[in-house]
């Protein structure tokens, strides 16, 4: 009885977020949802009165329509294209400074260690729009890196501003420091005593960081995939200031079918496979606190 | 409803959009209530008295127009006149104004606000929600080119312009292109050397596209497309898109800056030689020195688009704050005031250059009359996309 009590406290203390959420975020996908589908009244009149080539599903509880047209144009194929392999190399990128300055940090202590990591940190603090112009600035066709690189003879050298490689560095720039923050706390939580065990019984340095750290490491490197992935598929400002004009990333072509084109519908399609890829992205995290929470429950 | 603010020195031809402005119409209009709510109707012979409430929206040169130029000056002439003036940068909150009118319009209440600048009149035209603009409450009226009042039914009246021009940096190139074939074969002689933004994000490259575009499209058709929306005269463009693909490769880096701001940069640091820039920014960049005097401006043949900014007066308010509102229109249209905007903000004046003082006129001597129209809110929406999938 007082376990039940106790439950039902819970779940009144868990309801108001709950309500919270589903209320400006659950009814705003619904109605996303059902005006891609073709559902053009009820909630979504207004907005349909205003736009352009919109596909209605009639008298049909649904249609792929707009789904179809919009997957019919190159354009937004190659910029799916663009943002798969944009995300899936910025987070490579992402993981390998991440995981190299926090084991750094962690195995060597020393105090340029410490400083590495807070300068890992930094981006944090600089609005992504200021960094994003100054990396285009800095790595445009007249900026910093080309007129060196020019000085010292090397004209081949490549100009990244307005480049999807451009875009790529960026949004390291803009996600390094979490993922710095998630992976390097991680690793501190590591005992001494474990890591030294492995060490007396012979193993290498990289033996040992390999089988007990990264194990041991495993659920904040998720966690900083996930997160770093998901945002870099949604992102806008980034890939808006340094990318090229086309193929450029989905998060700027749904906001200019959106404003430029007037195609609001096709629009939020986009956003659904913005939203769907997200969900591909999420899954490891899923699984990794579903597993988390299950070890401490049974622990 | 999509907006075109593309008269001042921001513009973004940038569509806005219904949906998200509709949270914030309520706080805007609270604030354009609150001083204007005090005002009441004149009741005695005379000139009106009392106080309008003005929404503008553009760039902070816009803002300087109203603060420093036209509010102090007018108060100044009618001393027992106010204007509250409701301003914002952000071209998103245009959306939020035309909902309010929209709405109120709709509810059979009054408007918030008695006298529209910006993008909002030319939508809300069409829309019919502005008072229909006569000579009999404006005389002014008459000294502007007639053809500014087809594209809003005559329900909203230009206060200035500004048109598209060719910006050039006349130590590389000695003799500019006059005509827009001419410009096309610079181009592909000159690769590298020219510029023009994304026609998505700024009105001077959409005021290109639209010239290449027009070249190969019927006139009737064209003007159709300029008027309202007839997507059935769409199919002429296929070869102008295909002219402007072509051209993909002669321009700078193959890309196409994401503002309008972004040509001017790139003729300042001498990335580029040639550019569609606004006439109004150009001459403002040139007198800030953020362009070197070696880059001129000039008008090929045929123009490319240009236009009015309008005023529009809201159907629903009381007849009192109209009065207001025409004795505003009426006073700015004066050739004192006119000449006071152009200088201000280096645009063309609203009113016919005959009707300039000399010394103003010999100004816009090289400038034509009667530039191309713009296209219409929805037609600019499918040129974007259209050039987005072909071109960009």
């Amino acid at each position: 009885m007082k376990a039940a009590l106790r439950r039902g406290g819970y779940l009144l203390a868990a309801s108001p977020p709950v309500a919270l959420v589903a209320l400006f975020i659950g009814v705003p996908i619904a109605v996303t949802v059902i005006y891609t589908l073709g559902h053009l009244g009820g909630p979504n009149a207004a907005v349909s009165s205003i736009a352009l080539h919109q596909v209605s599903a009639g008298d049909r509880l649904l249609t792929f329509g707009a789904y179809r047209e919009v997957f019919d144009e190159p354009n937004f194929r190659a910029d799916l294209v663009a943002t798969v392999w944009v995300t899936a190399a910025s987070v490579g990128i992402v993981l390998l400074l991440a995981w190299t300055i926090a084991l750094f940090a962690r195995l060597s202590g020393r105090r340029v260690a410490g400083i590495l990591t807070s300068l890992a940190v930094v981006p944090l603090f600089i609005p992504v729009v200021i960094g994003s112009y100054a990396i285009l600035q800095f790595w445009s066709y007249g900026g910093f890196m080309k007129t060196i690189a020019h000085a010292v003879g090397l004209s081949g050298f490549p100009a990244l501003g307005f480049t999807l490689g451009g875009v790529v560095l960026a949004e390291v720039w803009v996600s390094l420091p979490f993922a710095v923050l998630m992976i390097s706390s991680g690793l501190q939580a590591v005992p001494d005593s474990v890591f030294e065990a492995a060490r007396d019984a012979g193993a290498s340095t990289l033996q040992a960081a390999w089988s007990i750290l990264l194990p041991m490491n495993l659920l904040p490197t998720i966690i900083a995939t996930c997160f770093t992935g998901i945002s870099i598929l949604g992102s806008f400002t980034v890939p808006y200031l340094v990318g090229p004009t086309s193929p450029n990333l989905l998060g700027p072509l749904a906001t200019e079918t959106f404003q430029s084109f007037n195609q609001p519908q096709q629009a939020e399609v986009m956003s659904m496979v913005i939203f769907g890829l997200a969900i591909v992205v999420a899954l490891p995290y899923l699984w990794a606190t579903y597993r988390s929470n299950r070890d401490t429950a049974t622990s | 409803m999509s907006f075109r603010t593309g008269l001042c020195a921001t513009g973004a031809r940038r569509p806005a959009r219904v949906l998200a402005g509709v949270l914030a119409a309520g706080s805007l209009a609270a604030i354009a209530a609150g001083p204007a709510g005090i005002a009441s109707g004149s009741t005695k012979a005379g000139p009106p008295a009392g106080s309008i409430t003005v929404f503008s929206q553009g760039d902070v040169n816009v803002e300087n127009l109203w603060q420093k130029v036209l509010i102090p000056r007018y108060e100044k002439k009618f001393p027992e006149d106010r204007i509250n003036l409701v301003f914002t940068t952000n071209s998103a909150e245009n959306t939020d104004v035309y909902d309010e009118l929209a709405a109120s319009a709709k509810a059979g209440k009054s408007s918030s606000f008695d006298l529209l600048d910006g993008a909002v009149p030319a939508e809300a035209a069409p829309a019919g929600l502005l008072t229909p603009i006569t000579t009999s409450e404006i005389p002014a009226a008459s000294e502007v080119d007639p053809s500014a009042f087809k594209v809003v039914d005559g329900d909203a009246i230009p206060l200035r312009g500004s048109e598209v021009l060719l910006a050039y940096n006349s130590q590389a190139v000695k003799n500019p292109p006059k005509t827009l074939n001419d410009l096309i074969s610079w181009i592909h002689a000159h690769p590298g050397e020219f510029s023009y933004c994304n026609p998505s994000d700024g009105g001077s490259g959409a005021a290109f596209v639209e010239a290449v575009l027009s070249k190969y499209t019927p006139a009737a058709e064209n003007l159709k497309m300029q008027l309202g929306y007839s997507p059935s005269a769409e199919k002429y463009w296929a070869k102008g898109l295909e002219v402007l693909k072509s051209l993909t490769p002669d321009v700078f880096q193959q890309q196409y800056p994401n503002s309008n701001t972004g040509v001017i940069t790139l003729l300042a640091s001498g990335a580029i030689e040639m550019g569609t820039v606004w006439s109004d920014q150009g001459t403002t960049a040139l007198d800030d020195g953020e362009l070197p005097s070696v880059i001129k401006l000039t008008e090929i043949t045929p123009p490319l688009e240009g236009g009015p900014d309008y005023l529009g007066v809201p159907k629903n308010i009381p007849q009192a704050k109209k009065e207001l509102a025409y004795q505003f229109i009426n006073w700015a249209l004066q050739p004192d005031q006119q000449v006071a905007i152009v200088r201000a903000m280096h645009g063309t004046p609203a009113i016919e250059f005959k009707y300039l003082p000399a010394k103003t006129a010999q100004l816009f001597a090289d400038y034509s009359t009667s530039p191309e129209l713009p296209y219409s809110a929805n037609t600019g929406a499918d040129m974007n996309s259209k050039w987005t999938s072909v071109v960009g």
